[in-house]
């Protein structure tokens, strides 16, 4: 017999939807590590227009990194605001429309099929204001507020331009109102997505995650606010700056805003790991680490193209995307993946057993041994495949991508045997 | 027979956090149980998280109530969710304390 009390704040979860939009990102980082090593060669050749590029790119950016944002975010901003998700049926449908939206303009690159760039991304945009209506009516019913919240917002904020600016651009390529779109057109969309979109989701989660899982004495302080205004202020002024062809000195004074911000960042989230007290270091701060370390390297590959005098071969302007997406951005995933996915799933399939009988860590469901090789061959891979498109070297590119191929079926391997645990 | 607070602590030590891999006893969550009635055996627990947004809130007590009533006897169990005083870390008992590596961090 049971009285059990008011046991949730937070009414029911569905985990289908983060489920969903987990497994299609970790099957689009497979596939595209897959095609990158496939057409290295022609992915360093040059890098405007590259179509196989795009393709390999926005599979990256869309079917992976976005795709498990979103399913991370319909997870977590109600943990992290303490109340419901709006509606589940509405993530449904958005989730629908946006893999519609994907999936052609996927379809469309490689022969670069204008409507269907133009008809995907504008489904992927009427998918982004469904996300956003939604992630924004949870965060009005929040009855209390964490500077994470803060970081979301702006994050939604570069997505939703992010995507706009996409879809101008696919229109673009067939009416030219911006004429032939030029590389500044090109640097703001990539500014939006991997400073203003990703890199804020990231910090913001971050400032929740690290003291909940590392059961951290310090959280969030000051110094979060600090990073939010810096980062922002120079992300946008990076876009808005290559938006109005801004000579690059102005853009390194944006980059130098946008690096000082992340170093902060960087030294707040070591504080509060330091302040720790479990003790171990587990899997998703190792992943964090190094991320971190790439985001370093790229920011440096980046000063350096804009300063560096004279024209700079087109590998190494992907050098700096590949730090930044596959170093940066993948690695911390990767890392906050081995926390999501074995909760999702210890969620609904252990938890009503909880209690009755034995039931697993969520660190017993998955092999540590496969989890650790996909960690170090994740890591050299992207540094070697970096150093390769740096200085051309098309061996070395492709041993790199190699790698980070293995690394990447590894992943993939373990997630498996988390969902089948 | 009459259920002591002793094998309530003891049956909710088999409950584990999943993330951190120690119980809920020796985690500090658990701040009350009171037995109600001679005869009846019920059993009221208070209990709180590490934090109040984790993830948790709904499975932790549910588990706890679930494991309360494999007692045998046990009659109504009612399992409240607390937020004050919030958890601190010295909250945890030795053993606990030493599952999670000591206190203080690696630097």
């Amino acid at each position: 017999m049971s009285l059990a009390g008011p046991v949730s704040s937070t009414g029911t979860r569905s985990f289908k939807l983060p489920l969903s939009f987990a497994a299609t990102g970790v099957a689009a980082f497979l596939v595209l590590n897959v095609l990158f090593t496939a057409g290295a060669g022609s992915i360093m050749a040059y890098y405007f227009r590259n179509t196989y590029l795009l393709l390999v790119t926005h599979l990256f950016t869309l079917g992976f990194v976005t795709s498990v944002i979103m399913g991370a975010m319909y997870q977590l901003v109600p943990v992290i605001l303490e109340t419901p998700l709006h509606s589940q049926r509405l993530g449904f449908v958005q989730f629908g429309v946006y893999m519609t939206g994907v999936a052609l303009m996927l379809v469309g690159f490689p022969t670069f099929a204008v409507w269907w760039i133009a008809v995907g991304g504008s489904l992927v945009l009427i998918s982004v204001v469904l996300f956003i209506w939604n992630i924004a009516l949870t965060m009005r019913k929040a009855p209390g507020w964490h500077m994470a919240g803060t970081y979301l917002i702006f994050s939604l904020i570069y997505l939703s331009l992010l995507v706009t600016w996409g879809v101008l651009l696919a229109f673009n390529l067939k009416f030219q109102f911006f004429g032939l779109a030029t590389r500044a057109e090109l640097l703001t969309h990539v500014a939006f997505g991997f400073a203003g979109w990703f890199t804020n989701t990231i910090m913001g989660v971050s400032y929740r995650l690290i003291p909940l899982f590392t059961l951290a004495h310090l959280q969030a302080g000051p110094i979060s606010k600090t990073v939010l205004i810096l980062f922002n202020v120079g992300v946008f002024g990076l876009a808005a700056g290559a938006s109005l062809s801004a000579p690059n000195w102005a853009l390194a004074l944006a980059l130098a805003l946008i690096t000082s911000a992340l170093g902060l960042y960087i030294y707040d989230a070591r504080r509060m790991i330091r302040s720790r007290i479990r003790r171990e270091i587990d899997i998703s701060i190792r992943y964090g680490t190094a991320a971190s370390t790439f985001l370093i390297l790229s920011l440096l590959l980046a000063g350096w193209l804009l300063l560096a005098p004279g024209e700079q071969a087109a590998s190494r302007y992907v050098a700096v995307l590949y730090a930044a997406g596959l170093g940066w951005v993948s690695l911390t995933i990767a890392g906050q993946m081995y926390k999501i996915l074995p909760f999702l799933i210890w969620t609904g399939r252990y938890a009503p057993r909880a209690g009755k009988e034995k039931v697993p860590m969520l660190r017993e469901m998955f092999s540590e041994r496969v989890s650790r090789w996909s960690y170090f061959s994740l890591i050299a891979g992207v540094a070697l495949t970096t150093i390769g498109l740096w200085f051309g070297w098309v061996p070395l590119t492709y041993a790199g991508s190699s790698v980070v191929m293995l690394g990447s079926a590894l992943f993939g391997y373990g997630m498996w045997q988390v969902f089948t645990r | 027979m009459a259920i002591t607070k002793e094998q309530v602590l003891d049956v909710l030590q088999t409950v584990y956090d999943p993330e951190l891999g120690v119980d809920i006893v020796n985690l500090g969550l658990i701040y009350e149980v009171d037995i109600l009635g001679d005869a009846e055996n019920d059993v009221h627990v208070q209990m709180t998280l590490t934090t109040n947004n984790c993830p948790l809130t709904e499975s932790m007590p549910a588990a706890a109530t679930r494991a309360i009533e494999t007692l045998e006897g046990v009659g109504a169990v009612k399992v409240d969710l607390v937020w004050n005083p919030p958890w601190q870390p010295e909250m945890m008992t030795p053993l606990g304390l030493s599952r999670l590596g000591g206190m203080g961090g690696m630097g």
